[in-house]
């Protein structure tokens, strides 16, 4: 299934450059009667469950960044997120993500999907850091990024 | 000299005015004394009958997998003393007490035991009653929360999204005809995933198929939501078809199959996981099975622990024998087993 953005970002660069576990790109794909989130594209995953998983738009990791058109960094996932709202991110639970940085991928400035860049151990990473983390991946990407303009 | 007399006028004046049942018994439980107190359990008629009087009043002890048992008894232990623990008897009047009791073997060469018997009816009703009082509170904070959450659910997706579809057509009567085409299926677009969006507030909240159509029918939408949201699918089975069940013990199953696989879901790290509802005409069989990592069954829970709780509350309250099972490393079942009331028992 094909969404609107080029398939031309490289993700395990992008893996490499950030030294994360693993980076996923989600994407809002559009059927005639329906539209709906999904993790396009996925490397470093630790099983297939990405490819089955469908949000409604605005929900999940990816729906909270295109919805806010900003960044957003978790640097402890079983801190910042508690335990009952954690089912909202079925990402985070397959991937067994910790902590993660999860970017807006901007197409004529408005948000058309995501970057989610995760950590299975902490400490990796630091809000901080993070505007440094998404210009480092900005000319990987041959697209813009949300939050690197702001 | 004085000061044993003393102690013997003591334990004397003890033994007789207190309110502890003391049994004196010989090692096959024949009561050698009692004292006055022992007159609740049994009259003076009763002593000279049977050789053991004491078991014939006695109902049992409570161990950790009974309230009542005769597993274990304290007059057939053998050389274990069994101290500190809960006894129930029968008293004159028919109705069954529970004490605190105390077993224990003064002399063996002379072979003297002693039980001893305290009252605690005061103490357990005072459990009891905290127990309830600290379920109470359970049950409100949970539906507090439940309530905290479908108020943001409704702030957050609806009144955010209905505001945005305000603001695309409030322009409307401002925009050119060529614009105005594209705008208005735009909002058209937004409105659908406003009707989606409260659709699923509602199904969460209670699937109307559950009502209308029927258990068979509600799991497997509900399972489809499942593989589509979590990415974990969930293979099930079931030859109940579109047969209806009372109202109370459809929800109670569609309860706790739906909290059995979101736990799956949520700490079994599988693909799949299996679902079985069958009717086996006597009695409907229930299993939630995955392959997944399993949990120490004897450890602290991974989440608040109410959930399992919660499905063994609702189980017992239809009436079923509800099993969990778990290996660490091979994985979980849950089992169920509800017997049905045959149409002639109606």
């Amino acid at each position: 299934m094909n969404g609107t953005i080029e398939q031309t970002i490289d993700l395990d660069h992008i893996r490499r450059i950030t030294r994360s576990d693993c980076v996923g790109m989600a994407e809002e794909i559009r059927t005639f009667d329906d539209t709906v989130v999904k993790w396009t594209r996925m490397t470093g995953n630790m099983n297939n469950r990405y490819k089955r998983i469908s949000v409604a738009p605005g929900k999940g990791v990816a729906g909270i960044v295109k919805k806010t058109g900003k960044p957003w960094i978790v640097e402890d996932v079983n801190k910042e997120i508690p335990l009952s709202e954690k089912y909202r991110y079925p990402i985070i639970i397959n991937e067994k993500i910790v902590s993660f940085i999860a970017i807006p991928i901007l197409k004529q400035g408005m948000p058309e999907g995501a970057l989610i860049i995760g950590f299975r151990t902490l400490g990796r990473i630091s809000k901080s850091l993070m505007m440094d983390y998404i210009e480092d991946i900005q000319p990987v990407c041959k697209c813009e990024l949300g939050g690197v303009h702001l | 000299m004085t000061k044993q007399k003393d102690l013997t006028q003591y334990l004397q004046l003890l033994y007789e005015q207190s309110n502890e049942i003391i049994f004196f018994l010989d090692r096959e439980g024949k009561i050698i004394y009692r004292n006055g107190a022992s007159y609740e359990i049994m009259g003076d008629d009763v002593q000279h009958q049977l050789d053991n009087a004491l078991c014939h009043h006695c109902e049992g002890l409570t161990d950790e997998n009974h309230l009542v048992t005769c597993e274990g008894c304290y007059l057939y232990s053998g050389a274990n003393d069994k101290v500190d623990f809960q006894l129930f008897m029968k008293l004159q009047d028919g109705t069954v007490k529970p004490y605190s009791a105390n077993y224990q073997t003064l002399s063996y060469e002379d072979d003297i035991r002693v039980l001893r018997l305290n009252n605690i009816s005061n103490q357990m009703k005072t459990q009891q009653v905290l127990h309830q009082k600290m379920l109470t509170k359970h049950i409100m904070a949970a539906q507090e929360d439940e309530r905290k959450r479908i108020s943001r659910e409704l702030h957050d997706s609806i009144i955010q999204n209905i505001l945005n579809i305000l603001v695309e057509v409030r322009l409307f009567k401002y925009l050119p005809a060529d614009e105005l085409s594209e705008k208005t299926e735009q909002a058209e677009s937004l409105l659908n995933n406003l009707m989606k969006s409260i659709r699923n507030i509602s199904v969460e909240l209670r699937p109307s198929s559950l009502d209308d159509l029927g258990l068979l029918s509600a799991l497997r939408s509900h399972f489809k939501y499942i593989g589509k949201n979590y990415g974990m699918a969930v293979l099930f089975e079931s030859n109940i078809e579109d047969t209806r069940f009372d109202t109370e013990i459809e929800t109670a199953l569609y309860r706790i199959i739906q909290e059995s696989v979101f736990n799956a879901m949520k700490y079994a790290d599988v693909d799949s996981v299996d679902v079985t509802l069958m009717d086996r005409g006597e009695y409907l069989e229930v299993s939630i099975e995955d392959e997944g990592g399993g949990f120490d069954m004897h450890g602290s829970p991974k989440g608040t622990g109410l959930g399992l709780f919660g499905m063994r509350e609702r189980a017992e309250a239809i009436g079923a024998n509800f099993s969990i099972k778990s290996v660490v490393g091979k994985g979980t079942k849950i089992a169920l087993i509800l017997p049905l009331k045959k149409e002639e028992d109606k």
